[in-house]
């Protein structure tokens, strides 16, 4: 009898490997951009084992107006952590999408974000960090938005 | 060019970066009213010395013109970061500064 030989066909996986490294969120999880609720929006763009890692920390500095906002189309978010991480999402429960960004975290990068967002009406900001390890920790602020329709009744 | 205003400064071994990019960041609320298809940017990358030192996938929710900050290390004074935006259309915008 003739033996079988066998291709060894791992060499093959290396170009698509190179793919990997560049990271847009929207074409690898595009489910999670869709999500109208959190929780399917976080278990779309990190996977139900890791999701069940998730817990509050106080590593996590989010900082929102105290007071508030008149201008809810320019919301000023400043995210903050020591912590070394993969990724830094935000997520919110206002807007008709719960997925507001992710940051990518690299080498170089410091954990030190800030940027202007829009919500609908008032509302709370998760801020999910995916540590080196593959654990999620939160930190979240509750936003103020002043609904200007109710204004001119005051005096 | 000049659809970003950048700002690069170095402090101690930190570089930081301020954008202010031009879009118009149309959702698709305002797009439906106005019979147009949405745009916005979905994605910001930065570069300095040929290593991505920012990379942020976005949304609509992301404010109209956005201003944004981002922080990194490993650059000096005299190199230059790039910044790439790619939006919903396609449109890709790159534009560069020196750090100061």
């Amino acid at each position: 009898m003739k033996r079988r030989h066998f291709l060894v066909m791992g060499f093959c996986a290396a170009p698509f490997m190179l793919q990997v490294m560049a990271a847009d969120y929207r074409k690898s999880n595009p489910d999670a951009w869709e999500a109208s609720s959190i929780d399917t929006a976080a278990l779309a763009l990190y996977g139900k084992e890791t999701f069940s890692t998730l817990q509050e920390s106080a590593a996590i500095e989010l900082v929102v107006p105290n007071v508030s906002i008149v201008d809810s189309q320019n919301i000023p978010i400043v995210i903050r952590s020591n912590m070394q991480a993969r990724s830094v999402a935000v997520f919110q429960d206002t807007n008709p999408k719960s997925l507001v960004t992710v940051f990518k975290v690299g080498k170089e990068a410091v954990i030190d974000y800030e940027f202007t967002m829009r919500m609908d009406i008032k509302g709370t900001l998760f801020v999910v960090l995916e540590d080196l390890d593959g654990k999620l920790h939160y930190a979240r602020k509750y936003v103020d938005i002043v609904a200007l329709s109710c204004m001119s009744s005051e005096e | 060019m000049g659809n970003m205003k950048i700002k690069a400064k170095l402090k101690g071994d930190v570089v930081d970066v301020k954008v202010m990019a031009k879009h118009d960041m149309l959702t698709y609320d305002q797009a439906k009213k106005k019979g147009v298809d949405a745009n916005f940017i979905t994605h910001i990358s930065a570069k300095a010395n040929g290593k991505e030192v920012y990379d942020v996938s976005t949304s609509q929710f992301w404010s109209k013109d956005p201003q944004f900050k981002f922080s990194f290390k490993g650059a000096a004074a005299g190199d230059k970061v790039e910044i790439t935006w790619t939006d919903l259309s396609g449109k890709t915008v790159t534009e560069s500064k020196k750090i100061k």
